[in-house]
């Protein structure tokens, strides 16, 4: 286990007025609890302010948890923050966390110092990863004149600097354009593949569905729902839509359908000599009595329509499934 | 090492790339010299020149530290990069203490251009009474700044009004630590303050050496104090850094929001 999180709270006081002091708490995380294994890439979805940043600053020994448990590598992120750094890295998306008034190899130079990677190995690791996130051309280009795309990118390269065997990736393809996100993906694919750990914030749906093994989605500081993205869109699928197109249908046949409690027409149009039924279904073992009658009207093909997993979300989250 | 003689590079760096920082090291010497100059040329001082370096090289000296060393956190802070600095597997004291060590090599500049701006420009007499001594005493002078610093940078990391505290401390300090004046001319319920603050005694002996010493027993004991204050200040400034490991995990305030 590289990650286990176990009841994990973190409360963030408030103070407001000078002479009538006043405190509110807002629990950013309310007792949230999950384990990611070894080279899974684990992703925490959620609306703003959900508190996955909250939870990725606790495991990356920046913020102290209120109460509960929160290990990496089988050492506890706040008592024993000195032993996991060495072997974690991440990387908040956005413009800020570098140098701007250094080169982009400058910064890539320090924060190797940092993590104590010897002179001689660290021009090759540096300029590997400079050409890894398509920065070698503008390394000598100081920061500030970067585009929002390249700081990210710098950013990635910084997270990357001492070989981390866990990776917290806070929004990493914000700011980036469809190119740059497509690159960090496939970066992403790789340091699973190489046995990375991955914990993954992104308000990409898409992103999350290629890259993810598990998702978490949290709302309000909770976890409302944990699974692959297969068996997540499996759990909210109450219907099942089909498109199917059939030689010919008798309007007897059509009525019958129409006037069933489990089936729901939603189209039905002949189109150049056949017809292409839009249909509702209340579950599998109705589909599969629908689609045998269909082969009695000459069924020509048909086509199960999928929940991505931006429907999924947006219906845990609404519907707090 | 590597980490700490990295951090100063790029503390250097970029320290110089501000222009406030150029306006401080390079600039305000020369102010700073020019004022103190039409201050002592009116003096029986013979060596008024020795006063006038001193004086506007310590003041420069002071901004370049209080500036950049504790204000540099605040920056950090404002830049993001102080959470990837904290979590990294370097020691954070170590990381600060190479930012105030960049900071005191480039803090001694501004008194090279107050030697050039006294003594070509205006023809100042410059001689060191005590040129062993002084070259002996240069290093503890400037370990009790880089203490005063350390302090300083602990509270800038612990707190999120850096900024407003840097700008309340620069010239409070100029006066109460006597680095343009004596500390003598100040009212007496004030002197006890002047007392407690490292620099004091750092600029004091510092000028003795320059000017003369009229009692060496006495000499040495503003050594001593010195150095033992400086221990002092070192050995907060650590309590403090261990307390700031834990209070900035427990009250987030490594970031701005």
């Amino acid at each position: 286990m590289q990650i286990q999180v176990e009841k994990l709270t973190r409360v963030f006081t408030r103070k407001k007025g000078i002479i009538h002091k006043t405190k509110t708490d807002k629990v950013a995380v309310d007792g949230i609890s999950f384990e990611v294994n070894k080279g899974e890439v684990f992703a925490l979805l959620g609306p703003n302010g959900a508190g996955k940043t909250t939870t990725i600053k606790i495991l990356s020994t920046l913020l102290a948890p209120t109460s509960g448990k929160a290990t990496v590598l089988g050492k506890d992120c706040y008592l024993e923050a000195k032993q996991i750094r060495e072997h974690i890295n991440f990387i908040f998306g956005g413009e800020s966390g570098v140098y701007r008034r250094l080169t982009g190899k400058e910064n890539l130079i320090y924060f190797a110092s940092l993590y104590h990677i010897d002179c001689t190995s660290d021009t090759k690791r540096v300029n590997q990863l400079l050409e890894l996130v398509g920065l070698m051309e503008a390394k000598d280009q100081k920061v500030e004149t970067y585009s929002k795309g390249m700081i990210q990118r710098l950013q990635i390269a910084r997270g990357l600097i001492n070989n981390p065997k866990v990776l917290f990736l806070d929004e990493p393809t914000l700011g980036l354009d469809p190119i740059g996100a497509r690159d960090l993906r496939n970066i992403i694919q790789k340091l699973k593949q190489a046995g990375t750990t991955i914990l993954l914030t992104t308000h990409d749906m898409n992103e999350a569905d290629i890259l993810s093994d598990r998702i978490a989605i949290i709302k309000e500081g909770k976890i409302i729902a944990l699974d692959t993205p297969v068996n997540l869109k499996k759990q909210i699928r109450d219907v099942i839509e089909i498109e199917a197109t059939i030689k010919e249908l008798p309007e007897t046949q059509l009525i019958t359908w129409q006037q069933a409690h489990d089936i729901e027409i939603q189209s039905c149009i002949q189109k150049q000599g056949v017809i292409q039924l839009h249909v509702k279904l209340q579950n599998m073992v109705v589909r599969d009595n629908f689609i045998k009658q269909l082969t009695n009207y000459g069924l020509l093909g048909f086509q199960q329509k999928e929940d991505s997993l931006e429907d999924v979300y947006i219906r845990i989250i609404e519907e707090n499934i | 090492m590597r980490s700490i003689t990295q951090t100063m590079i790029v503390q250097m760096k970029n320290s110089f790339a501000r222009k406030m920082f150029q306006f401080t090291m390079l600039v305000q010497p020369i102010i700073y010299t020019c004022i103190t100059y039409f201050l002592f040329k009116q003096t029986k001082e013979t060596n008024f020149g020795a006063y006038v370096v001193l004086g506007s090289g310590l003041l420069s000296f002071w901004s370049c530290i209080v500036f950049s060393s504790a204000g540099d956190i605040d920056r950090e802070r404002w830049m993001s990069t102080l959470p990837y600095l904290f979590a990294s597997p370097t020691n954070f004291t170590k990381i600060v203490i190479a930012k105030i060590l960049g900071n005191t090599c480039i803090g001694l500049f501004p008194f090279v251009i107050s030697y050039i701006v006294a003594t070509f420009i205006f023809q100042s007499p410059f001689t060191i009474a005590h040129p062993l001594l002084f070259l002996a005493i240069v290093p503890l002078v400037i370990l009790a700044f880089v203490a005063v610093a350390f302090i300083f940078a602990a509270v800038f990391t612990i707190s999120k009004k850096g900024g407003t505290l840097m700008n309340c401390l620069e010239y409070p300090i100029f006066i109460l630590c006597g680095m343009a004046f004596p500390i003598s001319v100040l009212p007496d319920w004030i002197q006890p303050i002047s007392k407690l603050l490292l620099p004091t005694y750092a600029v004091d002996i510092l000028r003795e050496s320059v000017l003369s010493i009229p009692d060496m027993q006495q000499f040495i004991y503003k050594i001593m104090i010195l150095v033992g204050l400086s221990l002092v200040y070192f050995i907060i400034g650590y309590i403090l850094f261990i307390q700031m490991d834990k209070h900035v995990r427990k009250h987030a305030s490594l970031e701005v929001f």
